[in-house]
């Protein structure tokens, strides 16, 4: 399929956006160095767009993008030499990106759309929700904070649940296709 | 470890995130169990879960996501040849010149291996060709009598004696070097050119008073030339412009290669794009590279031996792409090349190698740092990472 170039840069710069973050993380568990991580991941995107790299869906592209941040990681680390042998070995293993290449990218994309979700609940419910979760705040302290009475958090918290399991079904569409799953 | 990959059902990353935050209902609860139960690897991943909490884990997300910015990458592209062949180069720089070392020290131990299947090609004959539509073949020694001037050619090198009468015709002359062969042209003001394989080189049989000496290239040549002020020497090729005093330099502006690139051994030049929009002025081991995609002069200091070594019979990279250094090899070898790994073009290589009797004895050099293979048919190399 014929994309024009400019067409093909903005779908690559979309991917960008939408997996920039997990991609570090995910190469965080190869190179402990963020700068390296962020390094290694830049470097990916360079060569799909020096390449001219089609994809045939966006889930070939998600694959893709994982698989290529594992081999830059372990390019990197043969490059230091470390661990040669393991990662040889490693490297034989991988398939086509008919899947992602391992558990820490299954994690990786896990947490990239639970972040998601969260980032698209609403304002009151996304604030009352990090405060509590990402900032371990209890009840009280975040009614006082917020001038709101505890059963208002309580209510809040509750609803983000709620609302967040929402999302995720939203985010995995698949999920219908076995409707067992959801009574 | 025989491990398969493991085949992720498509619900499992909304099990997890459920599981996580303890949104899991019964039937749900009971799916993941059994999967769990079908692999010791899958309890192994949920093990992996546990130690996260997932409220740390997409923060951590979160801050990466504050950093990224799409800029970046696209300053990357214009910069990155640079910094990748640095840091192939780094490896390969070591082994190139361990290689090196034991090419010129250790050589012609006999070797047993595999016949040869591509020598050195025997060059077809350097022409010249003159406005008159005249062609001489330069191979053999000899006098050369064309309409204007008398040559003597000896079979490396040709001389233009300086005008003789103030009045005579000036008479344009082209030099065509085939592959596998290099050849010195002396111009009638006694600048030297010596033109490296596959080269053209067009040029007056006299330069005319008053003005500046002006000559073209394609290829890539090493030039002497001869001191005069009065008179600017001008080299044009396809992308730049270079204007000379007395100087001695190398210009190599071949057609397919990615960069053209002007190296200073001695004096002053100056270097303008062709429509002399840009320019550099260059002082002695400095090189300026023009880069066809990008269309920018690049200038930096180079080890010049690395340039003006073709002329010593030798090849020799710098960090330079494989695509540039197969391209080189075909100037000698004569053969067409494939890539089966296209990545393998931007593998950069830095170091010397004798230009040897047949192609497989340079390549015997790639192929001891056991990342590529070479396979050869007919006249064609293909080139394959090694796995």
């Amino acid at each position: 399929m014929a994309v024009s170039k400019t067409n093909f840069i903005k779908n690559i710069e979309e991917a960008y956006k939408k997996y920039y973050g997990s991609l570090c993380y995910y190469a965080q568990n190869y190179v402990q160095d963020a700068e390296t991580a962020q390094d290694l991941v830049q470097d990916v995107f360079v060569r799909i767009i020096e390449t001219r790299q089609n994809f045939e869906s966006p889930l070939h592209c998600r694959n893709f993008l994982y698989l290529s941040v594992k081999n830059a990681c372990l390019n990197h680390l043969d490059k230091e030499n470390v661990k040669k042998q393991y990662i040889r070995q490693a490297q034989k293993e991988i398939k086509e990106e008919e899947e992602l290449p391992d558990d820490e990218a299954l994690l990786a994309e896990v947490f990239r759309k639970l972040k998601q979700a969260v980032d698209k609940l609403p304002t009151e419910c996304r604030k009352i929700f990090h405060m509590s979760y990402f900032e371990n705040q209890d009840n009280e302290t975040i009614a006082r904070q917020l001038s709101i009475s505890i059963n208002t958090v309580r209510a809040q918290k509750a609803r983000g649940k709620q609302l967040l399991r929402e999302k995720l079904k939203d985010l995995y569409p698949l999920i219908f296709i076995f409707p067992g799953l959801f009574q | 470890m025989t491990i398969d990959i493991m085949r992720y059902p498509e619900e499992l990353e909304l099990w997890i995130a459920l599981y996580l935050q303890g949104n899991l209902d019964e039937p749900q609860k009971q799916k993941l169990q059994d999967w769990l139960n079908q692999n010791p690897a899958h309890m192994e991943l949920l093990g992996k879960l546990q130690k996260k909490t997932w409220q740390k884990e997409i923060q951590q997300i979160a801050l990466f996501d504050q950093k990224r910015n799409w800029q970046d990458v696209m300053k990357r592209i214009a910069r990155r040849h640079r910094v990748i062949l640095i840091q192939r180069a780094s490896i390969a720089a070591c082994i190139a010149t361990l290689v090196c070392l034991s090419c010129l020290f250790f050589l012609p131990e006999s070797q047993q291996q595999e016949p040869v299947t591509i020598a050195r090609i025997h060059p077809h004959e350097v022409k010249l060709n003159t406005a008159s539509g005249m062609s001489y073949s330069l191979d053999s020694t000899g006098k050369i009598m064309t309409k204007e001037t008398l040559l003597k050619s000896n079979g490396k090198e040709l001389k233009f004696k300086p005008r003789q009468q103030a009045n005579a015709k000036v008479e344009w002359n082209t030099v065509i070097v085939p592959r596998g062969t290099t050849y010195k042209v002396e111009l009638s003001d006694q600048t030297e050119v010596t033109l490296n394989a596959e080269s053209v080189l067009h040029f007056p049989n006299y330069f005319e008073k008053d003005k500046k000496r002006e000559i073209w290239l394609t290829g890539e040549a090493y030039f002497n030339v001869a001191q005069d002020t009065t008179h600017p020497f001008v080299v044009h090729s396809k992308h730049l412009n270079v204007k000379v005093l007395g100087t001695k330099f190398n210009l190599m502006a071949y057609e397919e290669a990615d960069k053209q690139q002007v190296t200073l051994i001695q004096g002053k030049v100056k270097v303008e794009n062709e429509q002399g929009t840009e320019e550099v002025i260059l002082t002695p081991e400095m090189q300026a590279s023009f880069d066809k995609k990008l269309r920018t002069i690049d200038c930096k200091k180079v080890n010049t031996s690395y340039y003006t070594a073709w002329q010593q019979d030798l090849f020799a990279f710098r960090e330079t792409p494989l695509r540039e250094v197969m391209r080189t090899l075909a100037q000698w070898y004569d053969f067409e090349v494939f890539f089966q790994n296209p990545e393998v073009q931007d593998f950069t290589y830095t170091g010397k190698i004798k230009r040897y009797e047949t192609l497989n004895e340079v390549l015997e050099n790639f192929r001891e740092m056991n990342e590529l293979e070479f396979s050869i048919r007919d006249k064609t190399v293909v080139v394959s990472k090694v796995s």
